[in-house]
């Protein structure tokens, strides 16, 4: 090989390794400066929610709680133990809990088994009922929240349990992601079943239920997402304070108890949004999947 | 076979099962669908035609009157605009950024997973919890005026700001949060369509001689298309529709109506005001806003040939 035509290469790797490498750390420092934009906000409110009343509206901003030395440990959760004995507090967290879990658990069943059916089962009609179904989706909550609101004070269900949750027992969206989950399936596996003179029922329940965990937890994620996060559904029903919900009582408690006393309401706020973040954090993929199922089909 | 006698033969012999079964596994969902959405959904087209206040429960028809008042309605012309700015802002802001950070983190470099949770985490807080967040983070005196402060900025009262010749700063805040509070999520959207793109068609590209911008604009951005359409109509359908922050944050203040949206306009005519039928009439026109949006939307893709 010809030495000087080496050399040239060489030096021309050297350029785009280098140029690479200040690509690599480009990449780098703006991802790592908007995750600190995405960090931000949410550190320093968990912060907050321990500060006193005058360092959480000190200015230059405090942004390590005074409590947090070691002498003021006694006092470290005073904030919380102030909301917690606040009015209501203890039976908006049952409220929310009653509601998310239920709704939850009744998607988990309505919606597998209306999927597969739309996805499996063949039975006249069965296209049309999904096409309306699907239809509906497109029309704004605000259209039927008045009309449903009237539906709902007939029935007796204002201040109820049942407003918040019958009508979201099977959820149109979720019955869509189990369809297109159950339609990944390959049919071969179905007909072989059938062959094997396994019952209709049979097939959904001991194989394509076993299959579609992925589709359920994804399923089950974003519902209770929804239901626990709720706050328009409630602030709409809900006149008794005893029926509300987290999201609408801290709302209330930020406006009328502790107004601008940011420590307490966003102590108050933890127990609104722990409890998703965890749910997140430990189950990742599936947030990811429940996109894929339905985003990109 | 006629219609009637097709419907019968599903019924017949080894069919009937299955068609039974059918109906049972789908009964519960449509009962609730057609009780509490198709219901509602003609009751409030009759609503709309009647005048209703709540209270008395009885209802007088008044023809299309509360659909030609709302051309009058001041306060509606200002929450339209309102919300038609809010979208105009937010969608192609968050769009662009949820793509740019996306295209970054598709780079193959270490941590991706550790930046696509961080941005993902508003997406599952919920709104009013990012609302009280940022009611906090706004204050005159609060950390986000501290941090422009470095740049050499005062920031302004964001959700107190007083009115004209100030902008309308209000509004400006709820933007840039809903912007900073959805792009993540659909970053992780534009991910997963930038990962279904399959490797092959760069490598043949790189063979060919194609240059980095060229690999991006002749490959990843056609077929990133669909993706875009799906990330701009959901994102349109959100931002036409928004409320919580609103309510929490400003509650269509701080003067004169500066941050309703149409929804609070809604919600404020149907149960502060409790005049039903003419909310009704209200919904009706911001669905139809919203129908033509995807329906221009639908359009254009299909133009520019996006839509397999």
């Amino acid at each position: 090989m010809n030495p000087p035509r080496t050399a040239i290469k060489t030096k021309r790797n050297k350029v785009t390794e280098l140029w690479k490498r200040i690509r690599r750390l480009l990449i780098y420092v703006i991802l790592i400066a908007v995750a600190f934009v995405y960090f931000t906000p949410f550190v320093y409110s968990i912060l907050g929610s321990f500060m006193t009343d005058r360092e959480v509206r000190a200015y230059p901003p405090t942004f390590l709680p005074s409590r947090f030395i070691p002498g003021e440990w006694s006092t470290l959760l005073d904030n919380y133990a102030e909301i917690w004995r606040a009015m209501h507090f203890l039976r908006w967290i049952f409220n929310s809990v009653l509601i998310a879990v239920s709704v939850t658990l009744a998607n988990l069943f309505f919606a597998s088994l209306a999927g597969y059916a739309f996805a499996r089962l063949k039975f006249p009609g069965r296209d049309k009922f999904f096409t309306l179904l699907l239809g509906t989706m497109m029309i704004p909550g605000a259209v039927t929240m008045i009309p449903g609101y009237i539906i709902y004070a007939r029935l007796g269900w204002l201040d109820t349990y049942y407003v918040l949750i019958i009508p979201a027992l099977a959820q149109v969206f979720n019955i869509f992601l189990m369809r297109q989950f159950y339609q990944t399936i390959p049919e071969d596996l179905f007909d072989a079943a059938r062959m094997d003179g396994c019952s209709l029922f049979g097939i959904f329940w001991r194989i394509m239920l076993p299959l579609s965990t992925p589709a359920l937890a994804a399923l089950a994620i974003y519902t209770f997402m929804g239901q626990w996060n709720n706050f328009m559904g409630p602030l709409l029903y809900m006149s008794d304070m005893d029926m509300w919900t987290i999201p609408l009582g801290i709302t209330w408690i930020a406006r009328e108890t502790y107004f601008e006393r940011y420590n307490i309401v966003l102590a108050g706020s933890m127990f609104n949004a722990l409890p998703t973040l965890i749910v997140f954090i430990l189950f990742q993929k599936y947030f990811i999947k429940g996109i894929a199922l339905t985003g990109l089909k | 076979m006629s219609r009637y006698e097709k419907f019968k033969e599903s019924f017949k012999g080894k069919k009937l099962r299955e068609s039974l079964l059918g109906y049972a596994f789908v009964a519960l969902p449509l009962t609730i669908f057609f009780a509490f959405s198709v219901g509602p959904i003609i009751f409030s087209v009759i609503v709309s035609f009647h005048k209703w206040g709540i209270l008395t429960w009885k209802m007088d028809f008044v023809g299309l009157e509360n659909y030609t008042k709302i051309l009058k309605d001041r306060v509606f012309i200002v929450a339209l605009k309102n919300t038609l700015l809010y979208t105009v802002v937010v969608v192609p802001s968050q769009t662009l950024i949820a793509m740019g950070l996306a295209l970054l983190a598709n780079q193959k470099i270490k941590g991706a997973t550790f930046f696509k949770t961080t941005y993902f985490t508003p997406a599952v807080t919920s709104s009013v919890v990012i609302s009280l967040i940022f009611f906090w983070l706004y204050m005159r005196k609060g950390l986000i005026n501290f941090f422009l402060s470095f740049i050499g900025i005062t920031g302004p009262n964001w959700l107190n700001a007083t009115s004209p010749p100030n902008p309308n700063f209000a509004l400006l805040a709820i933007m840039m949060m809903n912007i900073w509070s959805t792009s993540g999520y659909f970053m992780v959207t534009f991910l997963a369509g930038l990962q279904s793109i399959p490797e092959m068609f760069y490598e043949a590209a790189r063979i060919d001689g194609a240059s980095r911008w060229q690999r991006f604009r002749y490959i990843t951005l056609p077929l990133l298309k669909p993706v875009t359409y799906f990330v701009v109509v959901l994102s349109v359908i959100g931002t036409l529709q928004i409320f919580d922050q609103v309510y929490v944050m400003t509650q269509g203040g701080p003067y004169y109506y500066s941050t309703t949206t149409v929804i609070y306009h809604i919600w404020n005519k149907a149960f502060n005001a409790f005049r039903m039928g003419y909310a009704c009439a209200i919904a009706w026109v911001l669905f139809a806003i919203i129908f033509v949006a995807t329906m221009v939307q639908k359009k254009l893709v299909k133009e520019a040939g996006v839509l397999y």
